[in-house]
């Protein structure tokens, strides 16, 4: 019998604004997940290089990032690998590697999971500030439940594969 | 019959691609005369000497460490340095062993970062790492593990591989344990032959050549290859102690930069990074690095900018061998950090950044408040070389296509390994009374 391949779950971001929110949904995440039975890891990370170190043997990755398109502040966006947006998505910085140019060259280099799903979440404001926005601070919850759906899911279909 | 090449021409990059911040580059070219040249850090100054201000010695390590990503570890090493001269502090043996190791991990991760993603991809035609990678991928694969090896020697010593927060004046905020030690002497014994290959690929390279007469500028430690320690020395016969910068070396600003420029007074600019290192300090490297260093045959020392992505090669390969030795032949000092007590005065110290020669100066008063800081980044130092480097490119320009010329310009100025964001925090600000 094959063991389960685990999911990762990465809050990407900073401390500065809205682009905390990957890590604040990691943070709720962290009290919610007892009751799972798949090996589940959370992590945060700062950018793009840590994201490619958590990449061996897992079956998963599921992303979540502040992203700004342009939306209302606080909607969630929900993209599988391979998606357009996602192969061109420009990157925020030029100091690090973007998780979206981290997930093309994890492609090139055959390092990707079997299945990725980025979460962005439109941000109100990148400001240098030490809270969410309101907007924001509404999303989290929502998408804490989103995620723990889906994991649900993935999480059955994965007993049902190895059985 | 071949046209005509034009006789005047534009370039400009608006925004430079594959350095580390921002910046733009304005070149006109009239005949072989450039009329117009302009390297511009439009990023805005951050005002990190300033944050200094007020702040006590021991919050400096903290602070400084925020000013780069990609090498915080030079300027803690530079700001502890210079703040324990002025307190008069005693650094055990062992702790500055482990300083070294420090070191050795970002000169890894940081030269591993340039040299394959944002340098060789212009030897292969490519516009990022992503694209190279489906060119060179066991290439691009070595590149990733030895930056992953960097990361981990600072993460071990530092707490964390980006902005870490371990170093402190007098050492550090804990020791290593064993078995992080084991683990990083087995992940660097793997990274060793990595490295060696890194070198044997980027001196296969299609390099550009250009002979410059450059004046290369480093430490030089009498017994070392030189990371904290040593004298100013250059490839013209400069030899000044660390606290005489100031009597040597001159900042001046410039309309179009964010950072101030330098030059070596009486004399005009000069060239700073591994390749003035290497040039400087060859005696310096162990046989096994100069064996490699032979077997590329380039003649060392070289003064062609262009090979200074084989010195950064050398040097991760030094760096990954000096991390492994100290490693094995570590012997825990008897406290973490040594004790500290504040001092009023004036300490001033040099390290070599993965980018070259850090200068770091700072005044406290007698309950270790820092009245004054004054940091020289070597982005802001070299860019007067980079300028003369790019007049020597125009006439070659003029031959060329539009992207050609482009890329030919980046790929001069890549040479440098510009961090731009360092850089940027030097802009004077005058307020006029009224």
């Amino acid at each position: 019998m094959s063991l389960p391949r685990p999911i990762r779950i990465v809050g990407c971001g900073s401390p500065r604004g809205d682009d905390a929110a990957g890590w604040a949904v990691i943070d709720r995440l962290q009290d919610q997940l007892g009751q799972l039975t798949a090996a589940v890891s959370l992590h945060r990370a700062a950018g793009g290089h840590d994201i490619l170190e958590l990449l061996d043997g897992c079956g998963t990755l599921i992303l979540i990032d502040a992203v700004s398109s342009g939306a209302a502040p606080g909607t969630i966006h929900r993209l599988e690998w391979p998606s357009p947006r996602l192969m061109t998505l420009r990157p925020g910085s030029t100091h690090d590697l973007g998780p979206a140019a981290a997930l093309q060259l994890a492609a090139a280099l055959d390092l990707l999971p079997a299945r990725v799903v980025l979460y962005g979440l439109e941000a109100g404001s990148f400001r240098s500030c030490p809270i969410l926005t309101e907007a924001m601070a509404a999303a989290v919850p929502r998408l804490v439940r989103e995620i723990l759906d889906e994991i649900g899911s993935l999480d059955l279909d994965e007993r049902r594969r190895v059985r | 019959m071949p046209s005509k090449p034009p006789s005047r021409r534009t370039i400009s990059v608006d925004t430079l691609a594959r350095v580390e911040g921002q910046g733009a580059l304005h070149l006109t070219i009239d005949g072989d005369r450039v009329i117009d040249l302009r390297f511009e850090i439009f990023e805005p100054p951050r005002f990190f000497e300033a944050l200094l201000r007020g702040r006590h010695a021991s919050e400096a390590p903290d602070i400084v460490a925020r000013i780069c990503g990609i090498c915080p570890v030079a300027y803690q090493m530079s700001a502890v340095h210079a703040l324990e001269r002025i307190f008069r502090v005693e650094i055990d043996p062992a702790v500055r062993m482990l300083r070294r190791l420090y070191y050795c991990g970002e000169w890894i991760e940081s030269h591993a970062l340039h040299v394959h993603m944002l340098a060789a991809p212009d030897f292969f035609g490519c516009d990022s790492i992503i694209t190279l990678a489906e060119k060179e991928r066991a290439a691009v694969e070595r590149g990733l593990r030895l930056k992953k090896v960097g990361n981990a020697i600072i993460a071990v010593l530092g707490g964390r591989s980006v902005h870490p927060v371990g170093a402190c004046l007098g050492g550090f905020t804990r020791l290593p344990r064993p078995a992080e030690m084991r683990t990083l002497h087995e992940q660097l014994a793997r990274a060793h032959d990595d490295a060696v290959a890194c070198v044997r690929w980027v001196a296969g390279f299609d390099l550009p050549g250009q002979s410059s007469d450059i004046e290369f500028v480093s430490l030089r430690d009498p017994v070392e290859y030189p990371l904290c320690e040593g004298r100013m020395v250059s490839s013209k016969g400069l030899d000044c102690a660390q606290e005489e910068f100031d009597d040597f070396f001159e900042e001046h600003q410039v309309p179009h930069s964010n950072a101030l420029h330098a030059k070596l007074k009486g004399r005009g600019p000069y060239f700073l990074g591994p390749l003035a290192r290497v040039n400087l300090n060859f005696d310096r490297l162990p046989p096994a690095v100069v064996e490699v260093a032979r077997e590329t045959g380039i003649a060392w020392p070289n003064a062609n900018p262009y090979t200074s992505i084989v010195a950064r090669g050398l040097e991760i390969l030094y760096a990954v061998d000096e991390a492994a030795r100290i490693i094995a032949s570590y012997q825990p000092p008897s406290a973490a950090a040594a004790a500290v007590r504040p001092r009023a005065g004036i300490g001033r110290a040099i390290t070599e950044a993965p980018r070259g020669s850090l200068y770091h100066a700072y005044e406290t008063d007698d309950r270790g408040i820092i009245r004054s800081a004054r940091i020289v980044p070597p982005t802001s130092q070299n860019q007067a070389q980079m300028e003369a480097d790019l007049r020597q490119l125009a006439p070659a320009l003029l031959r060329t296509t539009q992207a050609e010329a482009t890329r030919l310009c980046e790929t001069a100025i890549r040479n440098y390994d510009p961090c731009i964001s360092c850089a940027t925090h030097f802009l004077r600000l005058t307020v006029e009374p009224r």
